[in-house]
């Protein structure tokens, strides 16, 4: 039999297999002319193939990067619709101008521009009290990889709670590392929506993973309050809205991304556990305390 | 259901995900993010690149979905054309070829009981650890094939090359893999010795 035909044949076995349509042992008893010769390497693929199909997402990771795409599907569905609306009013189909139709394309114009003179020029600034998402197409490099550090140490951690094993000052302090480098590596104002987004999920997780470790230890407790202080001012700072695990001992507080809000550990982020060496949140949300 | 009637709807939600469709977008997600993250978790080995890399993939597929064409290739090629690019670009980054440390230990199997998860644990780090030997061609196809789940046709669509060649490419691919591992347990015996 010529290579070629083998090939052939062979490839229709392991697409079979794949399919579900036949097993390797159908598959050599269809082909018992060649069945010596196809049997290992049927083997050899069928295992390969179960092997790998057997790696999955986990469910939790999957859902996550289901939302940062729906939103940002629906940031650049809003976009299209302001440009639509703005190209819109120029011409119709008759081909005569309508001058009134200039008003509202002429308003949301305005507002675009607004938005982007607060948003996107340096030194514009957005009350992060309102919480109002920021809209950039600057990508910061060095702020992407603070957010894949600080994930994996957040899934680093919580692998160690579900496994029983002990979370170490090691272990927080880095995580405090990485969350005032957020603030080190990027104004607020210059954040890419997908950093923004990503940014928030997971203040959001660390905050509820050290409500959590809380709970558990109190080895830690002093790092740990450490670490909470400075995830709600750095949620402040870039206008996250996070609400501050309850530390037990204290009242619960929450943060509505005021840069005033403060945990409840009864420390002020702003004053003892700011990422900010020089000045706090409170002084200046949009620009952390670089000058 | 037919083969003809799955592409019908894959086509539909394709065409409806274009044109910002977001429930759509999402039941594309629901199909493709398993598969794109087996295949870069197969490439590299790591949970944590094939968590970023995933993600990306389906940021770039969301930028670029207004200028997917049918007539061009299938949209499960025209996808991993990304998700290979993806990976390319990763490696530049990183200046290595491929998995460059040992399987993270976080990798989720579908195994039943625990005896089944350290044998396909197993089985795992021993196929991964062929494939690591492979030409970059033959990884792809393995990968694509066995982790990504595209036909043959879709394969070459993918690596911009003919179905034969994909074929030819398989073949090889498998027989290494098969010489390999099959060696692997005389080559720690004789490291023991």
């Amino acid at each position: 039999m010529k290579r070629r035909q083998f090939e052939e044949i062979l490839d229709e076995c392991i697409s079979a297999y794949l399919s579900g349509r036949r097993s390797v042992e159908d598959s050599l008893s269809l082909y018992p002319s060649i069945a010596r010769e196809l049997q290992p390497l049927l083997r050899a693929a069928a295992d390969t193939a179960d092997t790998l199909q057997e790696l999955r997402p986990p469910p939790r990771v999957q859902e996550r990067i289901r939302l940062n795409i729906l939103r940002a599907a629906s940031e650049r569905a809003a976009a299209r619709a302001l440009t639509r609306h703005i190209d819109g009013f120029t011409t119709r189909a008759d081909g005569r101008g309508h001058w009134f139709l200039a008003i509202p394309a002429l308003a949301a114009a305005t507002a675009a521009i607004v938005v982007l003179g607060l948003v996107v020029l340096p030194g514009g600034s957005s009350d992060p009290s309102t919480g109002t998402a920021r809209v950039s197409v600057v990508e910061r490099p060095e702020f992407s990889t603070h957010l894949t550090a600080a994930r994996r140490q957040l899934d680093a951690i919580r692998t160690k709670t579900t496994n029983g094993e002990a979370v170490t000052q090691a272990d927080i302090e880095a995580l405090l590392g990485t969350t005032r480098g957020f603030a080190q590596s990027a104004e607020p104002s210059e954040l890419a929506a997908r950093d923004q987004v990503r940014l928030e999920q997971i203040l959001e997780e660390q905050l509820a993973l050290l409500g959590e470790l809380s709970s558990k230890t109190y080895e830690e407790r002093e790092e740990i309050e450490d670490a909470v202080a400075v995830t709600v001012s750095v949620a402040a700072v870039f206008g996250v809205a996070v609400t501050a695990p309850d530390l037990g001992d204290e009242p619960r507080a929450t943060s509505d991304a005021s840069p005033a809000a403060t945990s409840n550990t009864g420390s002020d982020p702003a004053a003892s556990a700011s990422p900010f060496p020089t000045s706090s949140p409170s002084a200046g949300a949009t620009s952390p305390g670089r000058d | 259901m037919s083969p003809n009637s799955i592409a019908q709807g894959e086509r539909l939600i394709v065409d409806a995900a274009r044109a910002g469709d977001q429930a759509a977008l999402s039941e594309l997600y629901t199909l493709y993010f398993p598969r794109v993250y087996r295949y870069i978790l197969a490439r590299t080995g790591n949970t944590y690149d094939a968590e970023d890399l995933a993600e990306e993939v389906f940021m770039k597929v969301l930028e670029a979905i207004d200028r997917f064409q049918w007539r061009e290739a299938p949209f499960s090629a025209w996808l991993f054309r990304i998700a290979h690019n993806a990976l390319i670009s990763q490696r530049r980054k990183d200046g290595v070829r491929g998995r460059s440390g040992p399987l993270s230990d976080g990798i989720a199997l579908d195994s039943q009981s625990p005896d089944d998860m350290v044998a396909n644990r197993l089985a795992l780090n021993e196929i991964m650890d062929a494939a690591q030997n492979l030409p970059e061609a033959q990884r792809q196809v393995i990968t694509l094939r066995f982790a990504a789940g595209l036909s043959v046709a879709e394969t070459a669509r993918a690596m911009n090359k003919g179905e034969g060649n994909v074929k030819v490419i398989q073949h090889k691919a498998i027989a290494k893999l098969r010489e390999t591992v099959r060696n692997k347990p005389k080559a720690r015996e004789e490291e023991t010795v």
